[in-house]
């Protein structure tokens, strides 16, 4: 690790305790002059805990944290921003009537001699601080106006504004775009010119690998690692986060092609698809990727009857689907995982048990009553081959985690004996641990001999899932892969429309 | 601001983990916690409270007599609150059920001036709902319109049309005993409008709770995306509990016209609201997809109970509106708390 | 011999002109004195309801017996509909107006243009500021009289001990003094005539039914029903049979005799033996009346009293008859009924 003097955040054996529930059991971080910090864990690891404690949002129980050497109490929010520490959340805290230059300024506006706002000055140091970001913008402009990767910049310039001496980013790039993501990174390798440290906090271990020069691990409110980025391996990352080893985030047991069964032609929707024909077999998976836009859940919403097709067709098992009805789609076997979960796929209120029998409710009832007894059977089948983590049936699923969640929704299509299901980003803003639980699910869904189709924006899940790969750009299929001929910067291009890869075969 | 109280999301993560009992149980919460989250028992509690106190204040309340003036009066209430709430379960609202009790009263009353039937006039009161049901069902699900917009429009042209059929009261010509009994009979010691309620309260309580039917109005009102892609007719359902919920408020509107006498066409007026406050203060939730009858039962008696107290303890009558007021803010108040720890122990 | 002449014919024109001033009092049915206007305006409030439906049959009726051309218009609660119906009725030329103000404050400015544009104007029901006259009854009088009425009849009847159940509608003035003078009236004839219970029945039947549902849980032993209008008199009245309460130890008195609903009452020869009545129909009949006197400059009391009587079982029908539903007017009886000049509370 660096030498000591270089040090700027030496948090030491820091402790909170919420009731009933240790959440940081004396964990120590070294954040170094410099250096990008990776924070990573589970979710209910304790990263949130001790990036709030730092923020001055909580107050520690116990432990020290020197701030350049000198012990520090931040007991405030405002402590925290005068010892030079800022928190960029995933919750962007822009206010977005004002302008640039408003929010950058906002807690320490330049005043003139006679007390009055000194707009000349303001603008004139935020397109400074712009500049030297990147950020090409006026300072003058609206934030609503703003990509969420511009707004995040304006987050930083912030940070920079105050002479942030250590800068704490909260999962960054959930929202960005691959182009944006490198545009970040060349950003935070300025500021680490400029010497200011910055802590990562992140799901995605290629981020890790690829930004970060440290990595610290939490699980259970403990440290468990802090290495050096270049000594350590994704692998060893995993099975440090989740506490027993993975063989692999992308387990394969089913075998692959049987019969056609979705067959897609030429589908055209009035706003975004255009011709989009593909086919997939049973045992398939088949990954879907695009840009923002590109249209894929249009066209999930498409299959599935949620949107109105204009022209083409879609056939099940060789069987004519009626369009334009979700209740056909369902009668013929189809299901569809949405991209939103919590909007357009559980039932909140509702408990493990009811969300996993909704589609199925007539199987488990006789004239109409539903068998109660036969629905807690079924559904507990499901709770315990999936693992998934619920204090009982009944426990509505709003306060179960994200990743038992998209568990639930799985072990509902399952029951539903479908033959073609429509995964929407399956695994968005789950921790590692779950991800692997669900990848191994759809290698399961497969093996049972379904057609798979999987939307996703990240190319690990997508070069590790798939059989088969479907790139979309601007609504059109823009590229055809195997497995084995698939390669990211072929799919990029495919995917930002410069370049078409067409299968010879189809 | 560093409260201990305040649980943060992932370490509620980890307690699940280690299998704490659900919500359903007793909790390990506080005691605040406890009362919060069990609402029915709040109101059963509040019900039990204010019947005791004006039972103190006077003899009378808890007669034989009061008790049953209450569930006969409220029994209209309560009926129409039935479909009310299934209706609000699943995320709609209707409040054209005043106007339509006063027409149903009305055609009702008419038609059996006419017939000389009780049977033709009750079926054409029945039908007038299920027709004015159908129509906000239509309106809502092929026209897009809100429902509250569309149901507001339905009063205002129930409102206006009753006076197009007819202008003035509809007076009892026949005095068949059989109108009569509807509203004022008995069967034995139990008044007809209460024995009315009980038979529809009971079948429906089973099939909101215990069928297929009643899981999908839950489904529609919690999620209605989630409803449609689990394969749920979600327009068809929605069509079908406005007609009942309209089918319901005609029921009520024919015992009224029984009770009074007559088919006043300036009848009903507030009748929606009351029924909705009711409803709301019992714990079905507005936004849909929450919904007890068993909390719709106490919370229309609560406010029925304050007005029979309020008049027997010769209090103010003005009074009435305003104790029901500050009942229905309370138990909104309580209602949001209890929304809020529970969002507060939600995960990611 | 000239000087004697032009005396006599001197006291001759002063006998004759005020004979002529005499003759134009008390004897409404004879056609006035003066010129007629040709047209009448009158924009009125309300006219679903029954009340309104009858006062436009008076006025249609007298307007008819006089040849007058009446056109009605209907603001139906609408405020600023009133004030353009009444300028469009203005810029059509009509001689007088009548209003039935749908706000009081709102329809000063249709008195101050009508002033304006030289148009008379009658108000009818409520009054307004800068008015010139208002046709209306009198509610604490009507009130007053049925409270005898009634008291007659308990003192005849029930043993002379009055405990009495009012069904009121607070947010309106008139309703109060109809019950205050209800009682005070009672108590003319029965001095320790006891309130028991004084309920807002919000002048629906529906209401009145609740409420007195409820009063008379407490106190079944009411013997008196008075209420503010017909509406209320028979919701309370539902409710005393409901309670299978005596009805012969009940007496019940309506106001207004709005609709057909109380001859129906006392047709039935129940407890429902007095009605204190208002007659719509007169006090379209007398606002006619007065667009006539004031269309011929004549001088108008502010507040023109039109007739209120209180009717019991025997004496309803020597001033209303009923065919089916139609209810038609004796005018000759209703003349007769003598009018207060103001009244006795406002």
């Amino acid at each position: 690790m660096a030498p000591d003097h270089d040090t700027v955040l030496d948090v030491q054996r820091i402790s909170k305790e919420f009731p009933g529930v240790k959440a940081l059991d004396a964990v120590d971080l070294k954040l170094n002059k410099g250096e990008v910090h990776a924070l990573i864990g589970e979710n209910g690891a304790g990263k949130s805990t001790l990036i709030k404690i730092l923020a001055g949002v909580y107050y520690k129980d116990d432990g020290e944290i020197l701030f350049d050497g000198d012990p520090v109490d931040i007991a405030t929010p405002a402590d925290s921003l005068k010892l030079g520490i800022k928190v960029v959340f995933q919750e962007l805290s822009l206010i977005p009537h004002m302008t640039v230059g408003e929010n950058v300024f906002l807690e320490s506006f330049p005043l003139k001699k006679n007390k009055s706002i000194d707009w000349d000055a303001l603008y004139a140091e935020t397109k400074d601080i712009l500049d030297s970001i990147g950020l090409d913008i006026s300072p003058k402009t609206k934030i609503y106006k703003l990509t969420v990767s511009q707004q995040q910049m304006v987050e930083i310039a912030r940070a920079l504004s105050h002479e942030a001496k250590v800068i704490i980013m909260d999962e960054p790039t959930s929202a960005l775009t691959p182009n944006e993501v490198e545009h970040l990174f060349k950003v935070i390798r300025q500021l680490k010119e400029r010497g200011i440290g910055i802590l990562y906090v992140t799901h995605k271990l290629e981020e890790v690998m690829a930004i970060c020069d440290a990595v610290t691990v939490f699980r259970d409110g403990k440290l468990i690692s802090s290495r050096n980025v270049s000594e350590t391996s994704t692998d060893e990352l995993v099975t440090d986060m989740v506490g027993r080893s993975i063989k692999t985030l992308f387990p394969r047991t089913h075998t692959g092609r049987g019969d056609v069964i979705l067959n897609v032609r030429s589908l055209s929707t009035e706003k975004k698809l255009k011709e989009v024909s593909f086919q997939v077999r049973s045992g398939e998976v088949v990954g879907i990727f695009g840009l923002m836009g590109a249209g894929r859940t249009e066209l999930a919403k498409a299959l599935f009857g949620l949107d109105a097709v204009q022209a083409g067709n879609i056939s099940i098992e060789g069987r004519e689907l009626k369009l334009g009805s979700t209740s056909q789609s369902t009668k013929m076997g189809l299901g569809y995982l949405t991209e939103d979960r919590k909007g357009e796929g559980l039932v909140l209120q509702m408990s493990v048990a009811q969300n996993i029998t909704l589609p199925s409710l007539e199987d488990i009832s006789s004239a109409g009553f539903i068998k109660r007894k036969e629905e807690s059977i079924r559904s507990q089948e499901f709770v315990d081959v999936f693992r998934i983590k619920t204090p009982s049936l009944r426990q509505k699923v709003m306060y179960l985690s994200g990743g038992n969640q998209q568990k639930v929704l799985i072990a509902r299509w399952l029951m539903k004996k479908l033959k073609v299901i429509i995964l929407d980003e399956p695994t968005r803003g789950i921790d590692v641990g779950a991800k692997a639980e669900i990848h191994r699910l759809i290698d399961e869904l497969a093996s049972q001999g379904l057609a798979v189709v999987v939307m996703t924006s990240e190319m690990p899940e997508l070069l590790g899932v798939s059989d088969h790969i479907i790139v979309m750009c601007e609504g059109r299929i823009t590229g055809e892969f195997d497995r084995e001929s698939a390669a990211m910067e072929k799919i990029l291009e495919a995917a930002i429309g410069q370049k078409e890869y067409r299968h010879a075969e189809q | 601001m560093h409260s201990a109280s305040s649980i943060p999301e992932e370490a509620e993560c980890i307690k699940w983990s280690l299998a704490v009992p659900s919500t359903d149980s007793i909790s390990k919460g506080s005691f605040l916690t406890k009362l919060v989250l069990f609402n029915e028992i709040i109101l059963v509690a509040v019900l039990v409270v204010i019947s005791a106190a004006i039972s103190i204040g006077t003899s009378q309340f808890y007669s034989t007599t009061n008790i049953l003036n209450i569930l006969r009066d409220s029994s209209m209430a309560i009926i129409a609150g039935i479909g009310m709430t299934m209706l609000l379960i699943t995320g709609e609202v209707d409040l054209s059920i005043g106007s339509l009790v006063a027409f149903v009263g009305v055609v009702t009353m008419d038609i059996i001036n006419k017939t000389n039937s009780v049977f033709l006039g009750v079926l054409a009161g029945l039908s007038l709902g299920a027709l004015t049901g159908l129509i906000n069902g239509l309106v809502r699900t092929k026209l897009k319109v809100n429902s509250l917009i569309g149901t507001i429009a339905m009063m205002m042209i129930l409102r206006g049309s009753v006076y197009l059929y007819k202008l003035e009261a509809a007076q009892n010509y026949h005095q068949l005993s059989s109108f009569y009994s509807i509203g004022n009979g008995y069967l034995g010691f139990m008044p007809i409008p209460v024995i009315i309620m009980v038979i529809l309260y009971v079948v429906f309580l089973i099939i909101l709770y215990r069928t297929v039917l009643g899981r999908r109005l839950y489904a529609t009102g919690g999620n209605e995306i989630a409803a449609k892609i689990s394969g749920i007719k979600v327009d068809n359902l929605k069509i079908l509990t406005f007609v009942a919920n309209s089918v319901f408020a005609a029921i009520s509107g024919i015992i009224l016209v029984s009770r009074m006498n007559s088919g006043q066409p300036n009848a009903g007026v507030g009748f929606e609201l009351m029924v909705i406050s009711g409803v709301i203060l019992g714990g079905t939730s507005l936004g849909g997809g929450e919904g007890t009858l068993v909390g719709t039962l106490v919370g229309l008696l609560i406010l029925r109970v304050i007005n029979n107290g309020i008049i027997i303890l010769r209090w103010n009558q003005d009074l009435q509106i305003v104790i029901s007021g500050l009942i229905i803010i309370l138990a909104v108040f309580i209602d949001n708390k209890r929304k809020v720890a529970r969002s507060k122990i939600i995960t990611k | 011999m000239k000087k004697l002449f032009w005396l006599c014919v001197a006291v001759l024109l002063v006998f004759s002109l005020t004979a002529v001033a005499f003759a134009g009092r008390g004897d409404e049915d004879k056609a006035p004195a003066g010129k007629v206007p040709a047209r009448v305006g009158w924009v009125g409030n309300y006219m679903m309801h029954e009340w309104y439906q009858n006062l436009w049959k008076g006025m249609r009726e007298r307007a008819e017996m006089l040849g007058i051309e009446l056109e009605v218009l209907d603001a139906n609660l609408d405020m600023a509909k009133q004030v353009s119906f009444a300028e469009d009725l203005i810029a059509k030329g009509v001689d007088v107006l009548i209003i039935s103000p749908v706000q009081q404050e709102g329809a000063a400015a249709i008195v101050k243009k009508a002033k304006m544009e030289g148009i008379p104007i009658v108000i009818e029901a409520s009054a307004v500021e800068g008015m010139t006259t208002m046709v209306a009854v009198c509610d604490y009088d009507i009130g007053f009289k049925g409270g005898v009425a009634t008291g007659e009849y308990v003192k005849k009847n029930l043993g002379g001990k009055a405990r009495v159940m009012a069904i009121d509608l607070p947010m309106l003035r008139p309703c109060i003094l109809r019950v205050d003078g209800f009682m005070d009236g009672l108590r003319t004839v029965i001095p320790d005539a006891e309130l028991v219970h004084r309920l807002d029945g919000q002048g629906l039947k529906d209401q009145a039914l609740q409420v007195a549902t409820d009063a008379l849980t407490a106190d079944p032993d009411i013997n008196v029903i008075y209420g503010c209008n017909d509406d209320s008199a028979l919701g309370a009245l539902q409710a005393y049979r409901a309670a299978g309460l005596d009805e012969d130890n009940l007496v019940v008195c309506g106001t207004g005799g709005e609709g057909n609903a109380f001859i129906h009452a006392m047709q039935e020869g129940g407890p429902y033996k007095v009605e204190a009545a208002m007659f719509p129909e007169a006090v379209g009949y007398e606002a006619i009346n007065m667009t006539v006197k004031l269309f011929n400059g004549e001088s108008v009391p502010e507040h023109y009293v039109t007739p209120t009587l209180a009717l019991t079982d025997k004496t309803w029908d020597d001033y209303y008859s009923l065919e089916g539903e139609e209810r038609s007017i004796n005018w000759d009886n209703i003349n007769k009924i003598p009018r207060e000049d103001k009244c006795g509370k406002y």
